[in-house]
This record gives C-alpha cells, sequence and structure tokens, in this order.
C-alpha cells in the first residue's frame, strides 16, 4: 500500500499508509472524486481536525484497520453500550474535551466504528443522571425557564414508556 | 467507485480537494460545545438511549430538546398528537426514518398529498390509524406505503359525513402480513379492498348497518382459516343475526360479543356452541336464557376466561353451577346477577383452577367468603364491588388471610369490616397475608382496631378512600405496620390529621404516591410530605384547608416548603374553577395543590 500525506488543521503533516487514512469514507470519496493516482505527491487537507486529534483517529485507525466493515442501517437494532471492546475503553480514557473533537472528527471524517463506539462511551457518562448532572458533566448551560422546563415535562407525557 | 475529475493537473487537483475539504468543515465548524452536537451525531448517540433516558436528555437544554425532539417522534413511533400542529407536522416532513407506526385523524387537519409523499419514501409502515377519511383517500395512503405489504395493524374509522365515492379504479394490494383489523366505523364502498385481505388473525368490527354486511361477510369468507380472535360490536335489530351465521365456520380462541337485541336470537346456537377451542369468551348481551347459558358452558371444554354482562335473567343457580363447572376456568367476571346466598353457597364447588375471581351486584358475606375461599385456594385476585348487602365483617379478610396463600390483590366492600369481637377476647389468632401487594377497601366502614389486625408483609398498593370512619390513630398504625407501602390512597377521608401525615411521611420510605385529596388537611401535612418522602412521584393535595393564611401568605408559603426539597420544586399557580390550584414539579416529583376560593357574593 503507498502512503498518502494528511494535512492538519495547525499544518502539521502526517505521511499515512493509503490503508488507515480510508478508514475515512470522506478521506476515500475526496480522493475518488478528485482522482489522486498513486505515487503522487498530494496533500489532503483536513482543516477540521487539529494534529493531536487526528493522531489520536489514526492511531484508532492503524489498530482498527482489519476489522470488518460496519454494516450500514442497523440503527433500529437494539443498541447495547456495555460492549466496548478493552482497548477503545483505555483509548477513550480522554478528558470531556478530547472526546467531544473525537466524536466531531469521527462524524467530519466519516469512520462508522470510531463514532459508534464515541457515542456509547458518552452515553455511558449519561445513563442515570439527572439533568443538572448531565449539565454539569458536560458543561452545558440550562437556557430553559422554569414555565419552559414544565412544558417540556407536559410535552414528554404523551410518549410513555411501552 | 472511481471516476475521474476533468480537474486533472496537479494544482487544480490540490484546490478541489481543499475546496471538498472546506465545504464539508463548513457543516460542522458552528459546533463548539456539547449542546451543539451536529444532528447526525446526535441521531447516533440518541439511538443508545430508551425513551425514557431521552425524556431526561430533552431536559437538559433547547438545543439538546429540539435535536430528542426530532429525533424520537421520526424514530420511535408517530402519535396522532404529533399532527396537531403546523410545525412538527414540518418535523415529519424533514425526517425521513424508520418509523413504524402511524395514527392520522382527518380533523386535524391532514395534508393528504404530503402524507403520500413521505409515505411513498418508505416500505416498513407496520401499524396504521386512520381517523374520519373517506375510502378513496384510505386506498390512496395504503397504496403510497407499499401497497400495504408492511402492515401488521390496520385501524380504520371511515368519516361519517363524507362521501364515499367508489368510482374510482381499485388497484392491487398486498396485504400478506396483516393481521389485525379493526372496523369501527365502515362502508360498502370499502369491500373491493377488503377483498385483497386474507391472512387475519384478528377482527375487530362494529355492525350497526346492514349496508356493511358485504364487507363483513367478505372478510369473514376471506379468513375463515386464519382468524382468531373476533371483537364484535353488533347494534340493531336481531334480523342481523343471520348475518352472524358465517361465524360459525370459524375456530375461534377469542370472542367478544357486545349486542343490544331486544329480541331473542340464536347466536349461542349458531356460533359460540359450534367453538370447541374457546379459551377466551366475553358477553355483553341481554338476549341469553338460563338454558342457553348452561349449554354453552357444557361445550365449553378449554375455556380459561369468562366475562360475562347483563345476564339478568339467564344467570341462574343452574346456569352458574354449569360456569362454575368449566373444568379449566382460570378467570371469571360476572356482572349483574342477582343472588340468594343460599343458592350461592351450594354452587360452590372446589375450583382449584381458578386464579381471579370477580364480581359485582351479588351477595358476599362471611359464609360465602368461608366457602369461596375454601374452594379457590389459588386465588390470586379477588375483587367484590358493588355487592348488594355490604354484609362482611373482619372475618372475610382472615378468611382470605388464612386459606389464600397467592393472593395479590384483595378488594372486599363492606358496612361491616369492624374489629373481630373474638379477637378482642384473645381467642382468635392474626393471621398473616403472605403475598398480598394491593389492598382495597374503599367506602367501607373500617377503623384502626380493624387496620391493627391486618398482617401483610409484601403490601404495597393501600387504597382506603372514602372512608369517613378512618381516624388520626388508624393513619398511624398503617405507618407503623406497612413499611414497605408506595401507593396510598385517602381520598375524602376525612377523620385523618396533620399529625398522622407528618408519621407516615417519616415512617413509609419508599413512598411514591400519595393522594390526600378532600382529606381536610393543612400545608402542614404538604410540608411533611415534600420534606421527608425522598422517593415521592405523585402527590395529591387538591382540596387542602388555607387555615388563616390569605391567598397571598398561602403562596408565599408553598414557595417556600418547594425549596425545602432537594432539587427543588418549581411552581406554577392558576385558578380553576372555584379553586386556586398550584402545580409544583421537579425532575422526578410531581405534585397538585389547591383550595377552594371564597365565593365573592
Amino acid at each position: 500500500m503507498p502512503n498518502i500525506k494528511l494535512q492538519s488543521s495547525d499544518g502539521e503533516i502526517f505521511d499515512t499508509s493509503l490503508d488507515i487514512a480510508l478508514c475515512s469514507l470522506t478521506i476515500k470519496t475526496m480522493i475518488d472524486d478528485c482522482g489522486i493516482d498513486e505515487g503522487e505527491d498530494t496533500v489532503v487537507p483536513l482543516p477540521n481536525v487539529n494534529s493531536t486529534i487526528l493522531r489520536k483517529v489514526l492511531t484508532w485507525a492503524q489498530y482498527h484497520k482489519d476489522d470488518p466493515q460496519p454494516t450500514e442501517d442497523d440503527d433500529s437494532k437494539e443498541k447495547r453500550t456495555d460492549d466496548i471492546s478493552s482497548w477503545d475503553a483505555d483509548f477513550l480514557k480522554v478528558d470531556q474535551g478530547t472526546l467531544f473533537e473525537l466524536i466531531l472528527a469521527a462524524n467530519y471524517l466519516d469512520i462508522k466504528g470510531l463514532l459508534d463506539v464515541t457515542c456509547k462511551t458518552v452515553a455511558n457518562m449519561i445513563k442515570g443522571k439527572t439533568p443538572e448532572e448531565i449539565r454539569k458533566t458536560f458543561n452545558i448551560k440550562n437556557d430553559f425557564t422554569p414555565a419552559e422546563e414544565e412544558q417540556v415535562r407536559k410535552e414528554n407525557e404523551w410518549c410513555e414508556e411501552k | 467507485m472511481t471516476y475521474k475529475n476533468p480537474l486533472n493537473d496537479n494544482n487544480n487537483k490540490s484546490k478541489a480537494l481543499r475546496a471538498v475539504s472546506l465545504w464539508k468543515a463548513s457543516s460542522v465548524a458552528m459546533c463548539s460545545s456539547w449542546s451543539k452536537l451536529p444532528s447526525e451525531v446526535a441521531d447516533k448517540l440518541f439511538t443508545n438511549f430508551t425513551i425514557r433516558e431521552l425524556k431526561t436528555l430533552s431536559l437538559v437544554c433547547h438545543d439538546w430538546f429540539i435535536a430528542v425532539d426530532s429525533f424520537w417522534r421520526s424514530k420511535i413511533a408517530i402519535n396522532e398528537d404529533f399532527f396537531k400542529t403546523e410545525e412538527r407536522r414540518t418535523v415529519l416532513l424533514k425526517s425521513n426514518r424508520n418509523y413504524v407506526n402511524l395514527k392520522l385523524n382527518h380533523n386535524d387537519g391532514i395534508d393528504l398529498e404530503k402524507v403520500t409523499t413521505i409515505l411513498g419514501a418508505k416500505n416498513n409502515l407496520e401499524y396504521l390509524s386512520l381517523v374520519g377519511f373517506t375510502v378513496n383517500e384510505v386506498s390512496e395512503i395504503i397504496q403510497s406505503s407499499g401497497k400495504g405489504k408492511s402492515l401488521e395493524t390496520l385501524h380504520l374509522s371511515f368519516s361519517e359525513f363524507r362521501s364515499h365515492s367508489c368510482d374510482f379504479e381499485v388497484p392491487k394490494y398486498d396485504f400478506e402480513n396483516l393481521s389485525s383489523l379493526t372496523l369501527s366505523f365502515y362502508m360498502k364502498e370499502f369491500e373491493p379492498i377488503a377483498s385483497f385481505i386474507k391472512n387475519l388473525e384478528t377482527l375487530n368490527v362494529g355492525l350497526a348497518s346492514k349496508e356493511n354486511f358485504n364487507v363483513f361477510r367478505s372478510l369473514m369468507n376471506n379468513n375463515v382459516n386464519t382468524l382468531k380472535n373476533l371483537y364484535i360490536l353488533c347494534k340493531g335489530d336481531s334480523e342481523m343475526e343471520e348475518h352472524l351465521l358465517d361465524l360459525q365456520n370459524l375456530k375461534l380462541e377469542r370472542f367478544d360479543l357486545t349486542t343490544d337485541f331486544e329480541d331473542k336470537t340464536n347466536i349461542h346456537r349458531n356460533i359460540i356452541k359450534n367453538q370447541k377451542s374457546l379459551k377466551c369468551l366475553h358477553l355483553v348481551t341481554n338476549d341469553f336464557t338460563e338454558d342457553d347459558l348452561s349449554e354453552i358452558s357444557l361445550n365449553l371444554k378449554e375455556l380459561e376466561d369468562l366475562f360475562l354482562e347483563g345476564f339478568n335473567k339467564a344467570l341462574t343457580k343452574q346456569s352458574l353451577r354449569t360456569i362454575w363447572n368449566i373444568p379449566t376456568l382460570k378467570v371469571l367476571e360476572l356482572h349483574g346477577f342477582i343472588y340468594s346466598k343460599e343458592d350461592f353457597l351450594e354452587i360452590l364447588s372446589p375450583k382449584p383452577t381458578l386464579k381471579t375471581l370477580i364480581f359485582s351486584s351479588c351477595i358476599f358475606d362471611d359464609d360465602i367468603a368461608e366457602k369461596l375461599f375454601e374452594n379457590c385456594p389459588s386465588l390470586e385476585m379477588f375483587i367484590s364491588i358493588l355487592v348488594r348487602e355490604k354484609a362482611a365483617t373482619y372475618r372475610s379478610i382472615q378468611e382470605a388471610a388464612d386459606k389464600l396463600e397467592s393472593l395479590e390483590y384483595l378488594s372486599i366492600l363492606s358496612d361491616n369490616l369492624k374489629s373481630s369481637e373474638n379477637l378482642k377476647n384473645g381467642s382468635f389468632e392474626i393471621r398473616p397475608f403472605k403475598k398480598l401487594k394491593c389492598l382495597t377497601l374503599n367506602n367501607s366502614d373500617i377503623n384502626e382496631l380493624c387496620l391493627d389486625e391486618i398482617i401483610a408483609p409484601e403490601l404495597k398498593i393501600l387504597d382506603l378512600s372514602c372512608i369517613t370512619g378512618l381516624s388520626a390513630k388508624g393513619v398511624m398504625t398503617i405507618a407503623e405496620k406497612f413499611p414497605t407501602i408506595h401507593d396510598l390512597n385517602f381520598f375524602g377521608c376525612e377523620g385523618i390529621s396533620d399529625l398522622a401525615i407528618l408519621e407516615i411521611s417519616k415512617k413509609l420510605k419508599f413512598l411514591k404516591r400519595i393522594i390526600l385529596y378532600g382529606s381536610g388537611l393543612s400545608l402542614k401535612s404538604f410540608a411533611a410530605v415534600v420534606e421527608n418522602c425522598r422517593h415521592l412521584e405523585n402527590a395529591d393535595f387538591r382540596y387542602i384547608e388555607r387555615g388563616s393564611f390569605s391567598e397571598n401568605e398561602f403562596e408565599d408559603e408553598v414557595r417556600r416548603i418547594c425549596q425545602l426539597r432537594r432539587p427543588p420544586l418549581t411552581l406554577e399557580t392558576h385558578k380553576e374553577g372555584n379553586s386556586q390550584l398550584f402545580n409544583l414539579a421537579s425532575d422526578t416529583t410531581e405534585i397538585v395543590l389547591s383550595y377552594e376560593l371564597k365565593s365573592s357574593d
């Protein structure tokens, strides 16, 4: 496999194996659409990912490069959040700012496996918490007025759990 | 797939890469905080939660509320309420996800064209409910959702007032997965569509006009091999009966029939008698005779669940005896029969299969309780409502405790639930209920002595509504004796006091719901419950006494009490009728409170 150069938002160039870079469907589409031939010395700019995050993403992609391609449209299946592998769990022991950027990067780069596992990690951080605790964990401002909060609670009533 | 872009020299290639990359970046550039997750990330994240968890998420902030709202309303189910506002309709139109349930009511102002456009893009609808449409419109909607192929349940109630022309060419439908159909109001024009339905297991129909019978017969004939559950509401004269004759070809497991026929009919002979494999029979009708009922009961050898209402003339000693002797009976519910005590006692023979017994308008006293409970040792639920003479005493409760090891739900109505005389003399042993979870003694005459004699370590729900004789001492007894209770109903119990409620609030650690509507209490009770009951989910303090507080002082006091709770309760107040209403809420708790306004004249 040839190598490919990726440029992070802060200008760092990552010379990486093409099969690792192709984990990202966004990079794959860009290369396909622009018709890069092998051996060409083209740099792919990734203006939305900084070098710290890109390094993490490439580490993840290196470890998972032989994983089977995740199937599409399995969203309807019941989800489990307790099936995160120990490697991924260790890999995602990061501060919530990094986790947030990893999610955005996984989404931007369209890496389904990484988006899945980061979302599950966030879900596990949310489960069992009250709205106030969730706000604290993720540093979110409560922008509801008490009357609005009441309204939301009423709105929620129609959809009782079966 | 690779294709060559016309921009083929290296310079242009880099530009192109940069352009694609920047365009992609712009869509996420705004996301700088957790509250502003890109919608595709939010949707991905939300698939990891249950509906209940999603509700919590929607309370975090505006952005999450909007994200959760658009996610679940499209993903999980679409309720008819959904269509009541233009805003929500727009959300539906924008989303194109995997919702499988759809309810539409024409009166909500549905734009048919939009609906069919949305449905046209998907083929996985499993549940469809359409109310107030014409046959043509229903046809169009079903056609647009993949000709009905994925439908499992269809509920139709056509418009009574709009014209149902049948001059359209009937297209083909595919109802191979449709197993349940409900027609609550329908038209003869529906027949061409109905003729495509062939695999029904469950049919629920109203028969009110002779015009509809062709639809009904066509459904009967086309589904004769698959129909198992049939629910019929038949109104009109007994001439309709002949149309029910087709039913005798069916092999039903469940049959529900409600009629208002005045004349005598042959329904039992022609239909029910031949349904040898019926497991569940629910009848509301008054045209049966004693003999009819006996004959049916003798024939139904596999019946497990029987519900009878309106059999005033037919429920006699003879017919009840045959019912009682159905060998497989597990659930029996009888409404509206009159009986002499002696006859009832004579009928009661051992019935070890019976698990649920519910009756009204019957005689029930201690002698019946003794024999009944002895003969039905497997009872899990016993309910007597609207008893003719409220004759049972405390002994009936003890009989239940003594003989019914599996009893979980007991409801006895009586004016005589006084404490046992024997007990006072010390010659009577109190027996515990091993599994009792719910006890309902509303409208009875009960006092603290009687409560003192009930032992039920598993009791979770206690309903003592409208027991005016219940004293503060009785309530304290409850707090002492039933520490595991989580539901309490003291609706209209005027004899209890604030002090007793304070005691309850401290002792009942697991209390989740309490109803104190019209119990003549003051804000002291409210404060006690708010402060002490950590697990409280619902409380009803309507018609509380305002006491010497002015209206403003009262509201201030309520606000102060709200702050006693962590997290504090939010307060909303408004007038409703002749009372001042307060709605209090936090994430987990909802309390309603009101006092009566003095009339101004």
